[in-house]
Formats: C-alpha cells, sequence, structure tokens
C-alpha cells in the first residue's frame, strides 16, 4: 500500500521537475535549457532572448572524446566572436549553446532532440563522430534543423533527400587516395601493413587506403583492425605486422593509440616507415617525442600553410585561447563560417539558414573554399602531406 | 479498494502525461524510461526473484536490438516480424546459454555472464557481413501495427507504456504463481528447495529465458526509436546500469526496478550540468545503496531478507 | 622463426596480465571473492603515483617509485575493503559484487574527474636496456616484469608455508570457522590478505607504468579482465596457476592475432573464461571448488 504513494508520488514529482524543464514559456526557454545543455559563454540572464541569435554546437564535451568536443567549441567561439564584432546580423549578436554527446548515440538523440525542441536554435553544428550524427539525423530531418558536422566521415551520412544535412568535410575516399598516392607512388612504398581501429572511421579510412594503395600497384601485407575505446598493448597486432616484413605500417588510429602502437612498433624492433592520417596532426601526437620523430601524415589543416587565411586564423586563435590552433579547431571554425555566412545571407530563421548555405559556391574559410554539391558535402578541400622532424610537421613536397 | 484508487490515479496520470507535457524532449525521456523500465523489470526477475546475478545483461538487450533492427532493414520485413523475432531469438539465446551456466554458483555465474555481455558486444562489433560492425545500423522503420506508424514520440509513449503495464501485470501474476513461489524458494534456500523436490535448475532455466526474452522486447523497442544502433551501447558499463537500477529501486519488488529505472533515466537528464560527475554519482549512490538500504527503495523493511 | 618470435613475444604480453593477477588469486583464494574492482585500485594507484612521482619530486628513482605504489595500493585496497566487503560478510554473495561494482565506478570516474578521461602518458625510467637478439626485440622491462611474478610467487610460497601469518591465512582460507576457535581473529587476516594483494596491484602499476609510459581510467577495468582471465585459466586461488594463465593467455592472444585475426584478440580472453568455468572450474592448476546447488 504504501509502496503505490510512493511511486505515484514519484512519478508525479519527476513529471512535474521535467515540465518545469523543458520549453513551458517562451523566455523561460532560453534560460533553463541553455543551462541544462551545459552551456558556457553568455547566459540568458542579461540579454533577452529577442536581441540575441542562438546557434548550437553539439559534441562530445565530457567522456573519451572531450578534447574533440573542446576543440569544436574552441573552434566556434572564435567564428562567432569574430562575426559579433564585425557586427553580428544587422547589429543582432550570435551567441552559442553547447550540447554534450558523450560521443554515445542513444545521448546525441537526446540532445537533436533537445536542441530541435528549442525554437531559438537556428542551426546545430556538430556531431564529431559518424555514429553520433547518424543518431541526430533523423532528429534534425523531422525538425527541419539544418545541422553541419565539420568532422564526421562516414559517406551514408549525407544523401541528396536529407535537405537539413551538411557536412564541411572531406570524405575518407578522397583523405585514403591522398594518402596511398602519398605512400605508393610518392615513398615509393611496396609492402604495406595496415592497422586501423575497429570504428567507422577506421574502417572507412582503411579501406579507401588500402583499395587505392593496392589500385598504386602496393601489395598490403596485413589489413586489421583492433577493438576501439582504450586499448595499452599492441604487442599481439605488431608480432603480426613484423612477422610480413612490410616497409611500411599504415595506421588508420586516432593519435593516443597511434603514439603507442608506434613506440611498441619500434620497441620491437620493427624496421618500418609509419604513416597515419589526419588525427595524428596535433599537438597531443607530437607530444610523445622521440617516439613519432619520422612519421607521416596528412591534413586538412597545416598551420604554417603559406596562406593568409590560415595565418590569421592561427594568430588569432593564438590570441584567444592562448594555444596553438589544430586540425580539429580548424574544421569547426569553418563549419561554424559556413552557418553565420547562411545567416547573414538568409535571414534569423532555420530555412533561411539552410537555404543560402545550400547555395555557397566558393566561400572562403580557413580549410579550403566550401562548394556544396548535391548530397551537401563539401568536397573542396586540399590535403597537406607532412612529416615529424625535430618534433614538428613539416611539408612534404 | 484504497490500492485500486491509487492504481486509478497513477495510471490517469500516465495517460495524460503526453496530452499535458508536449515538449517532445521530455516525451523522450518518458519512452526511454518505459524501455529501460522492461529492461530493468527484465533483469529483476533474475537478480531479485531468483538471486541469480547477471552482469552482462546488456548484451541481450543488444541481441533483441540488433534482431529486430536486421530484420526489417536488411531483412525487409515489417516492424511486427522484428519485434516478435527479436524476443524469440533473444529468448532462445538465453535459453541456450543457461542450459549449461546455470550449474554454476554466485561468483562463478557473474563471472560467466559477464564474459558472456562482453562476447556478444565483440561479436556485435565484428561480425560484419551481418552486423554492418562498427557503422551500426542506420535508418531503422518506426514501429508500426497494422494499422498505425508509430511515427511520434506520443504514439510511442503509449504504445511502450502499454506493453509496459501488460508485462508487469503477467510478471505480477507470474510471481504469485506456483512457478513464482518456486522461485522464491530457491532464492531463499536453494538446498531446502531441492530438498522438497524443486527441480532448481529447470527453474532457473525459465527465470533466464524469460528474462532474455524480455530484454530482447527491450532491444526491439529501443532499436526502432533510436532508428541507429551500434555495438557501443551494449556494454558491460551498460549492463552496469541496467543492474544499477534494479538495486537502487528494490530488487525484490515488482515495481522497484521501473522505478529505478525511471529515476536513473531521467535524473541525469534534469542535472545535465552535473553531467561531468553522473557515473561517480551513480557508484556512490549504488555503494551507498547496499550499504544503508540495501532492499532499494521500495524493498521491505527487513534486512534479513539479505542476509544468509 | 616467426613462431618463436611469437611465442616470445607472448610470454612478454602475459607477463603483464600475471603480475595483476597474482593479487586478484591471492584475494579469491582467501577469501572466496571476486575482487572486480581490483584493476581500478590498479589504475587508481598508477595516476597517485605518477602525480607524487613526477609532480610531487621530480626523477625518483625507480625502487622508490615502486615501493611508494605498492603503498598506495595496499592503502587504497584496505579502504575499498572497509567499504565494499567488510560491511557485507553475512549478506548474500551478489551484493558484495554489486558493490564492488559500484567502487570501480566511483575510481574510474574519480579518475577521469582529477585527471582527465584521456590517455596520460609520462615516462619512468627503470633503467635497464632492451634485450634483442636473432632479430627479435624484447625491451627490458618485459624481463624484469616476468622476473618480478616469479620472485613474488616464491616470496609467497615462503611466506604461506613457513611464517605464522601466512598459516593462519591459510587456515582462514581453508575453514573460517575452526581457525577463529584456534584464536585467528579473521577480520584481521581478511584485512591483511586485502593490503597484500592490493600491494601486488601496486608493483604491477609502476612496472606496467614503466613499460607503456601510458594510463587512462578505463585501464583498470580492461586489465582486471585479463587478469580475471588469466587467473580463472591457471586455477583461482592458485598463485603459480596466476602466472602460468597469464603467460598461456599471453601465448594465445599473439598467436590468435596473428593466425586468426588481430581484431579477436581481446575475445580471447573472456572465451578462456566461458570455457573453463563450463569445461574445468578449476582451472589448469586449482583448488577444488565447491559447489552448491
Amino acid at each position: 500500500m504504501k509502496k503505490f504513494k510512493i511511486i505515484a508520488l514519484a512519478l508525479l514529482s519527476v513529471m512535474l521537475l521535467l515540465a518545469g524543464c523543458g520549453t513551458s514559456s517562451g523566455s523561460e526557454s532560453g534560460g533553463t535549457s541553455t543551462g541544462s545543455a551545459g552551456s558556457t559563454g553568455s547566459e540568458s540572464g542579461g540579454a533577452s532572448p529577442s536581441k540575441e541569435l542562438t546557434i548550437a554546437v553539439a559534441g562530445p564535451m565530457t567522456g573519451d572524446g572531450a578534447e574533440y568536443g573542446k576543440a569544436f567549441k574552441e573552434g566556434a567561439e572564435l567564428a562567432v566572436s569574430k562575426f559579433n564584432a564585425q557586427g553580428g546580423y544587422n547589429g543582432q549578436k550570435v551567441k552559442i549553446i553547447y550540447g554534450d554527446d558523450k560521443n554515445d548515440p542513444k545521448e546525441a538523440a537526446n540532445v537533436a532532440q533537445k536542441l530541435a525542441s528549442n525554437p531559438e536554435v537556428l542551426a546545430v553544428i556538430g556531431h564529431w563522430s559518424s555514429s553520433a550524427t547518424f543518431a541526430g539525423i533523423p532528429i534534425y530531418e523531422r525538425n527541419k534543423v539544418p545541422m553541419i558536422t565539420p568532422t564526421a566521415s562516414h559517406p551514408d551520412l549525407t544523401k541528396e533527400e536529407t535537405k537539413w544535412i551538411f557536412r564541411s568535410s572531406t570524405t575518407q575516399d578522397m583523405e585514403g587516395k591522398n594518402l596511398a598516392d602519398f605512400a605508393v607512388n610518392k615513398l615509393q612504398k611496396k609492402r604495406i601493413a595496415v592497422l586501423y581501429i575497429n570504428t567507422d572511421w577506421g574502417k572507412s579510412n582503411a579501406s579507401a587506403f588500402k583499395k587505392y594503395a593496392e589500385e598504386f600497384g602496393a601489395e598490403i601485407t596485413v589489413y586489421d583492425s583492433y577493438p576501439p575505446g582504450q586499448n595499452i598493448d599492441y604487442t599481439s597486432a605488431l608480432t603480426k605486422v613484423k612477422g610480413t616484413n612490410p616497409d611500411l605500417l599504415y595506421l588508420g588510429s586516432l593519435y593516443n593509440e597511434g603514439t603507442l602502437i608506434i613506440k611498441q612498433a619500434k620497441e620491437m624492433g620493427l624496421e618500418a616507415d609509419f604513416m597515419g592520417a589526419s588525427p595524428f596532426a596535433s599537438d597531443g601526437f607530437l607530444a610523445a617525442g622521440e617516439a613519432v620523430e619520422g612519421v607521416y601524415l596528412d591534413s586538412l589543416f597545416y598551420p604554417e600553410a603559406d596562406n593568409e587565411r590560415v595565418k590569421t586564423f592561427v594568430a588569432e586563435f593564438q590570441e584567444m585561447f592562448g594555444h596553438e590552433a589544430g586540425y580539429f579547431n580548424a574544421l569547426a571554425h569553418d563549419a561554424t563560417l559556413a552557418v553565420l555566412e547562411g545567416l547573414k545571407q538568409g535571414g534569423p530563421t532555420r530555412q533561411g539558414i539552410r537555404d543560402a548555405m545550400e547555395k555557397l559556391k566558393g566561400f572562403p574559410v580557413v580549410t579550403g573554399e566550401i562548394i556544396f554539391d548535391e548530397k551537401r558535402d563539401d568536397v573542396n578541400k586540399p590535403y597537406y602531406n607532412l612529416k615529424v622532424e625535430n618534433g614538428k610537421f613539416v611539408l612534404v613536397k | 479498494m484504497r490500492k485500486k484508487i491509487w492504481l486509478v490515479v497513477a495510471l490517469v496520470l500516465l495517460a495524460l502525461f503526453p496530452v499535458v507535457v508536449t515538449d517532445l524532449y521530455i516525451q523522450r525521456i518518458a519512452v526511454v524510461s518505459c524501455i529501460f523500465a522492461i529492461l530493468a523489470s527484465s533483469l529483476g526477475i533474475l537478480v531479485g526473484q531468483v538471486r541469480l546475478v547477471s552482469a552482462g545483461h546488456a548484451g541481450f538487450f543488444g541481441i533483441g536490438a540488433y534482431t529486430s533492427a536486421l530484420l526489417t532493414t536488411k531483412g525487409e520485413m515489417p516492424f511486427l516480424v522484428g519485434f516478435i523475432g527479436a524476443i524469440v531469438l533473444t529468448a532462445l539465446v538465453g535459453f541456450l546459454f543457461s542450459l549449461p551456466v546455470l550449474r554454476l554458483k554466485g561468483h562463478y555465474l557473474a563471472m560467466a555472464t559477464l564474459a558472456f555481455g562482453i562476447i556478444t558486444q565483440m561479436v556485435l562489433l565484428n561480425w560484419e557481413s551481418l552486423t554492418n560492425g562498427p557503422n551500426g545500423i542506420p535508418g531503422i522503420p518506426y514501429a508500426a501495427l497494422f494499422f498505425l506508424d508509430l511515427d511520434t514520440d506520443r504514439k510511442m509513449y503509449y504504445f511502450t507504456l502499454i506493453l509496459l503495464l501488460l508485462i508487469l501485470w503477467g510478471l505480477h501474476r507470474l510471481y504469485q504463481s506456483p512457478v513464482g513461489r518456486a522461485f522464491h524458494l530457491i532464492r531463499e534456500d536453494a538446498v531446502a528447495a531441492a530438498a522438497l523436490g524443486v527441480h532448481t535448475v529447470r527453474f532457473k532455466v525459465i527465470a533466464f529465458t524469460l528474462s532474455a526474452g524480455l530484454a530482447g522486447l527491450a532491444g526491439s523497442l529501443f532499436a526502432h526509436y533510436m532508428s541507429f544502433i551500434n555495438f557501443d551501447t551494449f556494454s558491460p558499463l551498460e549492463s552496469f546500469m541496467i543492474l544499477s537500477m534494479v538495486v537502487v529501486g528494490g530488487m525484490q519488488t515488482l515495481l522497484g526496478p521501473v522505478l529505478g529505472a525511471v529515476l536513473l533515466t531521467s535524473i541525469p537528464e534534469m542535472l545535465r550540468e552535473l553531467s561531468d560527475y553522473r557515473m561517480l554519482i551513480y557508484g556512490v549512490v549504488l555503494v551507498l545503496v547496499l550499504l544503508f538500504r540495501p532492499q532499494g527503495i521500495l524493498g521491505k523493511n527487513t534486512r534479513k531478507q539479505l542476509s544468509k | 622463426m616467426v613462431i618463436i618470435e611469437q611465442l616470445i613475444n607472448g610470454l612478454a604480453l602475459g607477463g603483464v596480465y600475471a603480475l595483476i593477477a597474482l593479487g586478484f588469486t591471492l584475494i579469491f583464494g582467501v577469501l572466496r571473492l571476486f575482487h572486480i574492482s581490483h584493476g581500478d585500485v590498479f589504475m587508481f594507484s598508477g595516476y597517485v603515483m605518477v602525480s607524487i612521482a613526477i609532480f610531487g619530486f621530480g626523477n625518483l628513482p625507480f625502487w622508490i617509485v615502486l615501493i611508494l605504489a605498492m603503498a598506495i595500493a595496499a592503502l587504497l585496497g584496505a579502504g575499498v575493503e572497509r567499504i565494499a566487503f567488510l560491511p557485507y560478510r553475512k549478506s548474500e554473495e551478489i551484493i558484495p559484487l554489486i558493490s564492488g561494482i559500484g567502487v570501480s565506478l566511483i575510481l574510474q570516474n574519480l579518475a577521469m574527474l582529477i585527471w582527465g578521461p584521456g590517455q596520460f602518458n609520462y615516462k619512468l625510467d627503470v633503467g635497464i636496456r632492451d634485450l634483442s637478439f636473432a632479430g627479435i626485440q624484447i625491451t627490458g622491462i618485459r624481463v624484469v616484469i616476468l622476473l618480478t611474478c616469479v620472485v613474488i610467487v616464491l616470496l609467497f610460497n615462503y611466506w604461506l608455508f613457513r611464517t605464522r601469518t601466512g598459516r593462519a591465512v591459510r587456515a582462514t582460507a581453508s575453514d573460517p570457522q575452526t581457525a577463529s576457535m584456534m584464536g585467528i581473529r579473521p577480520e584481521w587476516i581478511i584485512l591483511i590478505t586485502f593490503t597484500v594483494g592490493s600491494s601486488l596491484a601496486g608493483a604491477a602499476t609502476a612496472l606496467v607504468g614503466a613499460l607503456y609510459g601510458a594510463i587512462y581510467p578505463s585501464l583498470g577495468f580492461s586489465m582486471g579482465l585479463k587478469a580475471f582471465a588469466a587467473s580463472i585459466l591457471g586455477g583461482l586461488g592458485s598463485m603459480t596457476g596466476a602466472i602460468v594463465g597469464g603467460l598461456l593467455l599471453g601465448i594465445l592472444e599473439v598467436l590468435t592475432a596473428s593466425y586468426i585475426n588481430v581484431a579477436l584478440q581481446d575475445a580471447v580472453a573472456m572465451a578462456i573464461v566461458i570455457g573453463v568455468l563450463l569445461l574445468r572450474p578449476n582451472g589448469i592448476l586449482g583448488k577444488s571448488v565447491e559447489e552448491k546447488l
């Protein structure tokens, strides 16, 4: 008997609390959902919602991928603060709220719904991983919210039919081709062992590399994945690799385990060169010091590039955040620029932004000049081929 | 009589909920809570009624989700086929797994179920030709009954709520039936049960199979609601979460797991600022509940229940 | 010759598993408790060790770091015992198991909050050179780890069979009631066992840390699973079994990666667990396991 009372009361209180926490009145919504989404930056306390325009950044703010969420945050903030400094949208400033998807598709769906239900949110920059993005897509489509992912690279994410989904980064097919060309044609590698992390990204990255490397005439001696999540010992994988005597070990890895693999490979006496993809283009990778000397990689963003936009971006970023800009900062920054340009040309509505973004042709950003194709992918981005020399990235011609 | 009044009040509140609260985000939380309430109740059968530790229950959840997803995407079958398929297949896996494993006792059983959960997750990840590997399964269609597509949160809410209520009613009857009494006897004193002629292994297998089937059912609902699933969700951490829901709510009660599921699903959403601390709080709550109120929120007030 | 390299690398890998398994199997052997958070004690004391050794004092000599790590782990282990096991002496078995899960969540997430969720890299110098022969190269530390396992087992066998406390521990393990009637206080014994077993985790964390130079919050849980598989394979409760199990597991993982697929290397451990539990619950060297219904 007592039990039923407890349950009914608990249910009632939970429902009331949730109801209070959600969007009930217009002016409430800005405050509470902003708070619950864990935003930093401007609080809605002083600014009334009609004066500021809101966009959202969704990504892994906590958990394993937290550094990438932080990178998104910084890149977006730089873009927005510059936009606001230049007058904003007809005098209206833009503010950012954040959604934390913890790099988990279940959370990503919740975040997507929360952002979509908030009528002030005009567009979403996010998510980081393909699986989180997959989870959010049906919700953004259904609720007609323009979404642009700066990094998710699974080919099936964008389709002609999903009119609200944009991608401002290349697909793995392009990166794989570039790296294969680098390895086989430029570096003359003939026997290549491939290890990759078993996530959607790693899989598409490695399979693209393999496809093109074989096309260019190299032999793939090992092609295996290792489980995702954090692992520490790669002895088994490397024993297999060493047994086939390759002249290059290609890693479809993120930089953390990348440094471990390379270090352990060298400790095991593997005599081969190493190559990775754009995730290696980060300070964290370089921090491994001696171990990663001589490693090859590519990147969509190279801070030393001889390009005005890159130089400006690097300088402004350093000034705002006190550390050097990295790959993910640049991508998030550019995706945000695309949204802001969409706002400028299309007006402060979800439909307006979407329509304007779709029409961008040759819009200049740090990593290239945005041209969206019929699937709303931005394929116009050049790669820089790099090598680690003396603890820094240098361009390989 | 008073019992019935509270019951009616609760049902009315639940039925009116999505009418009163129209925020889609909150409706979403409600649907997910119902799905996890079913999942937690399934684990409650094992942990609460028969005292069998299953530390890999997310494995069954995953098998159900993938079965339903694959039947409806690659298999192009209608939702109901996927739904029933998920229940049947997961129950079958539970049955087959339980036969050899239920000879083990206590810690050994826990270890075996933990290993099962992990292996299941690895199979879901690595059997690429079947499960699409790390890419997961996108584009899972909405749940649909013959005439009706459950394409809004509200419709899905009513569907899952009705299923949950039916399942709870069924379990309530089960726990009071001879089968349920056998469960409780095995829970309290397995040796005595055997001495009294109760075929303990048979009942344990029944409990396991039923539990697996219900977890598979929850998995199917989950897949069709999320429209995208991948191996990441069905991890040992998830298994521990479900276990927490059961323990905190009250493992030996019918509604304890439901309460645990609702609390542990909705409270983190309400406290998003504290999301950094979420898992830490779960751990602390788990330890504290076991120290001070091991029977859980809804459990009866006798510590004796849980002593040797 | 490839097979030789595979076997040697397998042993080198297995040494790590064996080292962590030693503490785990000791605790299970004496207390019949599945200390699911043993790996997390390993991880957390590793973080504390790194904070003190590297940030506190700069470059301490390795043997000091080792002792420091063992002390930290011993304290932490004792603390865990007080919270998650002591209150449940008279309760059903599943309660300390679930409480252990709670402790695991707490340790992992506390580590995440204090030191961040990402991988943390550091350098711990042991001052041993690498070994290289016939085209095979192993870091010296792996050899040290293997030797340490052997030394620990020898020390333990001495302690368990030749000293009074050791005999008291064995007595409590086989028959707690009679032992207490003989004047041995089981509470005390349990605490000692936990402390000693956890200090072994501390030794492991120092050596393993020197080997890989990296740590992250979930390292404990994943290493813990391997250690637990190694213990089961070798026979729960047997220290020699922990070494045998660990080395075998290492070899099996290397062979699986080479001849089947790298992706399955982690599945080996879990498959072993189920296989052993179903076919030969005693493991290779284990003592007999009493089974109730």
